[in-house]
């Protein structure tokens, strides 16, 4: 075949794509009933392009939803155009994609004697903090953003011959029962924007009414796969609450330590593409994988 | 199945027309790349990866489109592309610019940034479980710890947690944006360019710039910020460009009473360009990397 692509040819070259595309397109494997899906595995499913019949057109997979019904694990697929469909009823193409950089996220919620639910999603969003503070990293200076209570702070990277010395330059390695920093969940719904500075309803820390225990954050080393590189995050919360939380967001909030005092940022934020229900005495871990593929 | 293709023969489009006499700004070349293309020679369908843009003798500007595959095509007004994009929420992209001795601009490659590196994600991930005793490699290729929170008992305190601009001015090759000739593949340990182009005006040699660098502006729901650096050639002879990078200094001075400044270089990003760029004797070369995140 020696297509160019030209105007000369541009009907030829329709006919051939749409050849392509008819033969490309491929039924989705058939997943287990009674196991969750392996996270590489979601993956793949994941970075495919299916036809949405809503939207007339083809849209890059967002989000894979499993849960327990009738004994069975049931699944629902949703896009980037945030239509959704039973696991299975929607076909798609492979398109090889090149992502510099793409941040996974992972909602499992347990009862004390099983996993009920695993929702795996594409991570949508850093947000200003993290661009801002890559661009103060990138500068060597230092950027005032505006933090988790929406006041301009000072961020450091550099710091000569302050008598405040910086002790904690960007961590999320917070301990257990603490909800000022690391991954935190909440209830909010609000969409993102540019001027997104923290969740937008918070769960915080405790066993009263709509609070959850927060579990100790664990940073994980570096984990190579391949041409892969990713750092694996994650942090279990507890419902003792005494009724159902509906967690509908997540997010990571980073510290730095200024002498005394401590100042946190919302570096990512991601709503979920379905609320997960953490009933009394169940818990839901979220991780979050942040990963670079080298080329 | 034949109502799914018939809806998907609507996709493609006809591409937009472009400037005759002029180079196409970046956001437009963005935009482009962002699609998936038809390359006859895979028979299947990539990504764009670049364009290069050439001012020819007659003021015309011809191009070349790069797909992921690296195969390239002459670009030819109103060709055939699909409507479909990949709009991921961190895109990283470079931009190279040539001009010639009388400053003029004679080309242009814009393509996307394919690869942060090890020392960048390590970098996070030791920021973010705040561990004070990991270790990076340097771009001489040893195993160092960066510094990231002043050392206890410091009397005189300097730190420079990371910069790439920062103090890189004229002539400094140690970090900012850095050039090599080098072609090689990167990998999951890459740590430097394969053979960086030094500064100063000898065989092989280049003179940089000083390193610039804007604040994050926002356009709809993108945030970006640029990294830039310019480059003369005054060594005599051609020198061809194949690879770029960006070098960060990480510095802090040691306890005691006697403080010690320590410094370590690390490469952070690494990119093998789709195509040579081949600067002459008194020409220069900009080169420009855009950090972008897409808010939704």
């Amino acid at each position: 075949m020696s297509l160019k692509l030209s105007a000369t040819y541009s009907l030829e070259i329709r006919k051939e794509i749409i050849d392509i595309i008819e033969l490309n397109l491929i039924k989705p494997q058939v997943l287990s009933l009674t196991e969750f899906t392996d996270d590489s595995t979601i993956q793949q499913i994941l970075n495919r392009y299916y036809y949405c019949p809503i939207c007339k057109k083809l849209e890059f997979g967002w989000s894979l939803y499993e849960y327990y019904e009738d004994g069975i694990i049931k699944r629902r697929l949703y896009l980037d155009c945030t239509h959704s469909y039973e696991y299975g009823t929607i076909g798609y193409i492979e398109l090889p994609i090149h992502p510099i950089v793409v941040v996974w996220m992972k909602a499992e919620v347990h009862s004390q004697d099983r996993q009920l639910t695993k929702l795996y999603q594409r991570s949508h969003s850093f947000l200003n903090a993290f661009i801002q503070a890559m661009y103060g990293m990138l500068n060597g200076s230092n950027v005032t953003i505006p933090d988790v209570t929406n006041t301009g702070q000072s961020f450091w990277q550099t710091d000569s011959g302050s008598t405040t010395p910086l002790n904690i330059w960007a961590s999320v390695n917070a301990g257990a029962s603490d909800s000022t920093y690391g991954i935190v969940i909440g209830t909010g719904t609000t969409a993102n924007s540019t001027s997104t500075y923290a969740l937008a309803s918070i769960i915080s820390n405790g066993t009263g009414s709509g609070q959850m225990q927060y579990g100790a954050m664990s940073v994980s080393s570096l984990s190579i796969s391949g041409s892969t590189i990713s750092i694996p995050l994650s942090r279990t919360m507890t419902n003792n609450s005494g009724a159902t939380i509906n967690v509908a967001e997540a997010g990571i909030y980073v510290r730095q330590q200024q002498g005394t005092t401590n100042l946190t940022w919302c570096w990512l934020r991601d709503l979920f593409s379905a609320v997960q229900a953490v009933a009394n005495g169940n818990s839901i871990t979220i991780n979050w994988q942040v990963q670079i593929t080298v080329s | 199945m034949d109502l799914i293709i018939e809806k998907l023969s609507k996709e493609i489009r006809a591409f937009p027309l472009l400037r005759r006499y002029n180079f196409t700004p970046d956001s437009e070349l963005q935009d482009l790349l962002n699609y998936f293309y038809f390359c006859p020679l895979c028979n299947s369908i990539k990504q764009g990866f670049a364009v290069e843009e050439i001012l020819n003798d007659n003021g015309t500007v011809s191009r070349i489109m790069y797909l992921e595959c690296r195969h390239a095509y002459n670009w030819y007004e109103k060709a055939g592309y699909i409507d479909i994009k990949y709009r991921p929420s961190v895109q990283a992209w470079v931009k190279l610019e040539v001009y010639d001795e009388k400053n003029r601009l004679i080309r242009k490659l814009y393509q996307k940034s394919h690869s942060f590196l090890q020392q960048f994600i390590g970098l996070l991930q030791l920021a973010m479980a705040n561990i004070t005793n990991g270790s990076l490699t340097t771009t001489g290729g040893t195993a160092q710890t960066p510094e990231f929170e002043e050392v206890s008992g410091t009397t005189s305190v300097i730190l420079n947690v990371m910069t790439a601009g920062f103090g890189a001015g004229s002539g400094v090759s140690t970090y900012g944006i850095v050039i090599g000739t080098g072609t090689t593949a990167n990998s999951t340990s890459t740590y430097s360019l394969a053979s960086q182009i030094a500064n100063g005006t000898g065989a092989g040699q280049m003179q940089y710039g000083a390193m610039s660098i804007s604040s994050p502006t926002a356009s709809g729901n993108t945030i970006s910020f640029n990294l830039s650096r310019s480059f003369t050639n005054s060594s005599g002879g051609t020198i061809n460009v194949n690879e770029i990078g960006i070098y960060a200094k990480n510095s802090y001075q040691t306890a005691g009473t006697t403080p010690t400044t320590i410094t370590n270089y690390f490469d952070l990003a690494r990119d093998v360009l789709a195509s040579t760029q081949a600067i002459a004797n008194g020409s220069s070369l900009s080169v420009t990397y855009t950090i972008q995140i897409t808010i939704s």
